[in-house]
């Protein structure tokens, strides 16, 4: 059983990114536990180790489609007018780099 | 009226289309406000002007084949320039730069988008409450849930607010809402119908897919958005399929099947479902040749189902940033890791948070190999399982829900219940086979739905057994008194 300690909530907040609020905290720390128990239901089924992952229904691999030269056109800028913060045409982001 | 007719109507005089606009408009003005069925509408001056320079375009009597039918979308499927939300605040503002292909081959046939279709969130729900702007209404009793997450497109079709939808259905959520609101819907085998355009959930499971309020509809729908696309690139290198043409000969033909009656999703469900989902078999065994079958796991099969869709979607939902697009924070001075942070923690509901946040927990160091990967083989022999039923029978037929239509908010307090609802619908994800769910009758006014699943591109069976029993109980072009 899953026990959904503040330190496994941090831990998963940090690797997602997302932080939860209080009500939130206390809502998870249950449901979660259930959900892992449903989850922990694989265990109980035997010889599941002689069958390879099936990460895709389809045997097909990832196909290329042929190089096509364009004209250049102001697509990007379509593309993110309207969605995007742009300040002199470049797209305004927070710093990736810290000190 | 159906789709199939409606059309004939608009061949022979082109100017009915703009009173079948008008009731549609009315319709919703009447209902929309208890349903709530839409996130987006058109406005209809704006309709009006879509449908003069169509006919403007191609002339009154050379119109596209689905000239002024109306369809809503759902919510998760990119619409140039008319905002596509996904139910989430996420995207509240989010306008599409393109057309999904979905939507390009629609345009192309005429189709009228009047609307985007309330949904889940990101489609990670089963009875449209995640929804971050509101919960959608079943139309047939307004207390309860359509189911979902295209709940909006099956409280549309519902409530006489389109003539057809569409949906998307990653772990049931077309085949869900479908039998919620007794109409059709149909996910089709998983690379029939083109992705690109659909915003991700779980992309190894992720389909569009036609719900309409009766099997022709479908059949109609099916046939113009499926066929390959080489900008898919798990699009099936197959040709379009005429599912009109082919429902007609099998009506015509009309082939003995054999059909397997799932016993653990029947024994598993409501006393209610049961009985109407077995009178409905039963007007199908009164022709077809029917047999129990036993499939174990189906529990399991839940289980694997979440893990692997969680898994997904945590990798799907790390794209929003609010940076290209989505919703928007101040940045001046900030780090990256504080506005990523502040943008998915404000953008994102309850439901997609948890999702997301166990989904990188079974991708974890140390916990991977024990969920992700078990899961993954997990799905190989419930594939290999299957595989073996279908060389016995043709179809496998099961309750679509094994539960009746819940009350709003009625799983708040224990959502694994809403999780093990999905027990039938996600076979078919896990495996990419297509299913359908038909209308099975009501039990005290709520809605019933049989689901009937076949191996890969038999989706032609599926229509035809679907209009069979569609002319066995007569329960087609319903519209709820909302």
């Amino acid at each position: 059983m899953l026990i959904l300690s503040e330190d496994l909530i941090g831990y998963l907040e940090r690797l997602v990114l997302i932080k939860f609020s209080d009500i939130e905290r206390k809502r998870i720390s249950v449901e979660v536990d259930k959900i892992v128990s449903l989850f922990n239901e694989l265990k109980n089924i035997e010889n599941l180790d002689r069958y390879e992952p099936l990460f895709h229904v389809h045997e097909i691999s990832s196909p290329l489609r042929e190089d096509e030269a364009l004209d250049k056109v102001d697509e990007e800028h379509d593309m993110l007018r309207g969605n995007a913060l742009l300040v002199h045409g470049y797209v305004k982001a927070p710093k990736t780099m810290v000190e | 009226m159906p789709v199939y007719r409606l059309i004939d109507e608009f061949s022979s005089d082109v100017y009915k289309v703009f009173e079948y606009v008008d009731s549609i408009y009315d319709r919703i003005e009447r209902v929309e406000g208890k349903v709530r069925a839409f996130i987006t509408i058109i406005p209809k001056e704006q309709v009006y002007n879509y449908v003069e320079n169509l006919i403007k375009n191609y002339g009154s009597k050379n119109l596209p084949k689905l000239f002024g039918v109306m369809i809503g979308v759902k919510d998760n499927i990119s619409t140039k320039g008319i905002r596509t939300t996904c139910g989430s605040r996420m995207l509240e503002s989010y306008i599409p730069p393109y057309d999904a292909t979905v939507i390009e081959k629609l345009k192309n046939t005429g189709v009228i988008i009047h609307g985007k279709t309330n949904m889940d969130e990101f489609a990670m729900g089963s009875t449209t409450e995640t929804s971050a702007f509101y919960p959608t209404k079943n139309p047939w009793d307004l207390n309860r849930v359509p189911g979902g997450s295209s709940g909006g497109s099956g409280a549309a079709l519902a409530a006489g607010e389109a003539s057809i939808a569409l949906g998307s259905d990653t772990g049931g959520s077309i085949r869900n809402p479908a039998a919620y609101t007794m109409v059709y819907g149909l996910k089709p085998t998983y690379g029939l119908v083109s992705r690109y355009g659909l915003i991700a959930y779980a992309s190894s499971m992720d389909q569009i897919g036609p719900m309409a309020r009766n099997t022709t509809d479908l059949a109609l729908l099916l046939t113009v958005i499926s066929g390959n696309d080489p900008r898919d690139s798990t699009s099936l290198p197959i040709s379009t399929t005429n599912y009109i043409e082919s429902l007609n000969e099998q009506l015509h033909k009309e082939p003995r099947l054999r059909i397997g009656i799932l016993r653990e999703l029947f024994e598993g469900s409501d006393d209610s479902v049961r009985t109407v989902a077995y009178g409905c078999i039963d007007k199908l065994c009164s022709y077809h040749e029917c047999t129990d079958i036993s499939m174990p796991y189906t529990r399991e099969a839940v289980a694997a189902y979440y893990i692997i869709a969680m898994a997904e979607a945590s990798s799907n939902l790390s794209r929003y940033d609010g940076i290209r697009y989505g919703l928007k924070v101040p940045v001046e001075g900030r780090s990256w890791v504080d506005v990523y942070t502040e943008v998915r923690t404000r953008g994102f509901g309850y439901e997609v948070k948890k999702r997301v946040a166990l989904g990188a927990y079974v991708l974890s160091m140390g916990y991977r190999d024990m969920y992700y990967i078990r899961a993954l083989r997990f799905r190989r022999m419930l594939k290999e399982n299957i595989d073996t039923i279908f060389n016995k029978v043709d179809v496998v037929a099961s309750p679509t829900m094994p539960i009746p239509p819940p009350k709003l908010g009625e799983f708040f307090e224990d959502p694994l219940k809403i999780y093990l609802a999905d027990v039938s619908t996600v076979i078919a994800n896990l495996t990419g086979y297509p299913a359908i769910s038909v209308p099975a009758g009501f039990w005290n006014g709520l809605p019933v739905g049989l689901q009937l699943m076949s191996k890969p591109l038999s989706e032609s069976m599926l229509l035809y057994l679907s209009a069979q029993l569609e002319e066995m109980t007569k329960l087609r072009d319903l519209i709820a008194e909302v």
